[in-house]
């Protein structure tokens, strides 16, 4: 057997990431791109080869990193001109959108080097597409390999996929992809129809904190993947580590590969410490899959969110500041929860209002709060009406989770009798998930 | 280049410090510190469903000395081996660490009966591998 032929190929760009912080804190950069999946072959012990497409400046350092992290063999398929491939990052933690800004990317341009690896002799290939033109890539592996690609960006014609020389065996995606949010209608069904010229392929859609979903092929069931939510620290590159991590596992199957990538890919959010993210993933290879399926994690279906309308109790005032208010809503909105805003809805009434007016606005605010699965509460400025909501929603049994982000409502009734507390937004919105994960729709 | 943590690539293998001028860890995280040795607070969850809450019809005292162990979820048990609620999921990691030989001793922090339900804080302290 050629060495080759039992580790897989892994193409794609090498970007540089850039993870910009507040005033006083340190700054992260690392290598992006294919990186974050090269890490999570190191991490589980993989040894891996990779053809990247990269900026000339990045192939020395990219080289050493690779071969640093168990690269076998490392092929430059192409170079980046026009562009460093700087992506710079505001929000590492995805409690909304992460907002990534590439560096000169209407400048970019991607020069083949027309270097053929058709001869070498990799049975599973990674892909992640980017500015370069995946078929005449695809055109210089080997046919006989097997396809795995995760679409997530830099795709939008998913029959593309159907023309490539090889055959796809994986299609992985995720709910914070355009081309999801463009062509699936928002729903695995979607997602399915989307990709039907490639129905032997399994399709796994990442649905970020709500777990993933895994089609093994289109006339068998969904194989739910719970995620295992932490403390998020960077989630920059966690999809790319699932899908490394699926692979590596892939001899196993689909089911054990889905269930450790999804480990995998939640150690790789909870540290940006290289040997600390390798530790996790070791020590989570002694779980077994039952263990696993037994502990299991929150699962809440994109689609699913929206059976469970959000309060938001909040001075969602047009005068107030709205710093705290607007993103939560952002954040609530992104992962594709329903907001209800009875200020929005019901109305905002002048100061001085008289008592029919405010009866009216109390009993409507009342109501949709009734008929809401969780109230959301952003309690800036110690807002009474917000405090009075908790309440009313506390007594009602439906459950609370409070958003503080200066941590001015440390009240014994406030904190103990919410769900969930705190002045962290990435807190309350794993609690969201974690809380309506296991409810019944509204 | 002026701003800490963006003069070179540094997250490689065996370089564990944030000093370093790559910046290897991130902002959002402290020194590295492995996730099994830290202690925690937790609220538990299905506190009435308990063997526990049904066998007395309570929450167990403040200061009752529990242990984290795995049956199917990972369930808070007092010494006597009664569960008194489920660890959240957010603490499945615990699974492997246990796995590795660390335990998980700590005791009740507070309770409360409800409404809405029954609630149990917890406090764990963790003890490494022999």
């Amino acid at each position: 057997m050629n060495s080759t032929e039992s580790i897989p190929l892994l193409v794609g760009e090498i970007f540089v990431d850039f993870t910009m912080t507040g005033p006083g804190k340190e700054n992260k950069l690392r290598l992006g791109g294919i990186a974050h999946a090269a890490r999570g072959f190191w991490a589980l012990d993989a040894p891996f080869s990779a053809a990247v497409i990269l900026p000339s400046y990045l192939e020395d350092i990219a080289r050493k990193y690779l071969r640093a992290i168990g690269c076998t063999d490392f092929y430059v398929l192409g170079h980046v001109r026009g562009a460093p491939n700087v992506t710079v990052i505001h929000d590492p933690t995805e409690v909304a959108d992460q907002e990534y800004d590439t560096l000169l990317r209407e400048e970019k341009v991607v020069e083949l080097s027309g270097i053929d690896l058709s001869t070498k002799a990799y049975k599973d290939i990674l892909i992640f597409p980017g500015s370069y033109d995946l078929t005449k890539v695809c055109e210089t592996l080997p046919v006989t390999a097997l396809l795995h690609l995760d679409v997530a960006y830099d795709l939008d014609d998913p029959g593309i996929l159907a023309t490539l020389p090889q055959e796809v065996r994986t299609i992985l995606i995720s709910t914070s992809s355009p081309l999801f949010r463009s062509i699936a209608e928002g729903s695995l069904q979607g997602l399915t129809k989307a990709f039907e010229a490639c129905a032997r392929a399994t399709l796994i859609l990442r649905e970020n904190r709500g777990g993933a979903r895994m089609v093994v092929d289109a006339n068998s069931g969904t194989e739910t993947l719970p995620a295992q939510l932490g403390s998020t620290v960077n989630s920059v590159g966690v999809g790319d580590v699932f899908a490394a991590a699926y692979v590596a596992n892939s001899k196993h199957g689909c089911v054990e590969a889905g269930w450790r990538a999804t480990y995998a890919a939640a150690a790789y959010s909870q540290t940006t410490y290289p040997d600390l993210f390798k530790t996790y993933v070791q020590r989570d290879m002694r779980l077994t899959v039952a263990d696993m399926q037994q502990l299991g994690g929150v699962f809440l279906p994109w689609e699913k969110r929206r059976q469970y309308p959000l309060y938001l109790a909040a001075p969602d005032f047009s005068y107030a500041d709205r710093q705290a208010i607007d993103r939560a809503i952002a954040s609530l909105t992104y992962h594709n929860f329903i907001v209800r805003r009875p200020v929005v809805e019901n109305g905002e009434l002048p100061p001085g209002s008289n008592q029919a007016a405010l009866q009216g606005i109390y009993q409507a605010d009342y109501d949709l709060l009734r008929q809401c699965a969780l109230v959301f509460a952003v309690p800036t400025g110690r807002d009474p009406g917000t405090l009075v909501e908790v309440g009313i929603a506390i007594e009602a049994r439906i459950p609370v989770v409070v958003y503080d982000p200066v941590r001015e409502n440390t009240n014994t009734m406030v904190m103990a009798g919410a769900q969930h507390y705190s002045a962290d937004l990435d807190s309350c919105l794993n609690a969201v998930f974690r809380i309506l994960s296991g409810a019944e729709p509204q | 280049m002026g701003s800490r943590g963006s003069g070179r690539i540094s997250d490689y293998p065996g370089s564990s410090s944030s000093r370093q001028s790559g910046g290897t860890g991130s902002s959002h995280e402290d020194a590295p510190q492995d996730r099994c040795a830290k202690a925690f607070t937790a609220r538990l969850e299905d506190v009435e469903q308990s063997a526990y809450h049904r066998a007395h019809g309570t929450t167990p005292p403040i200061g009752t000395q529990l242990e984290v162990v795995q049956h199917k979820r990972l369930v808070a048990e007092t010494t006597g081996g009664e569960g008194i609620g489920n660890l959240p999921t957010s603490f499945n990691y615990l699974a492997s660490c246990m796995k590795d030989g660390w335990r998980y001793i700590g005791a009740v922090r507070s309770v409360a009966s409800g409404p809405p339900a029954a609630t149990i804080s917890v406090d764990f302290a963790a003890t490494p591998p022999k």
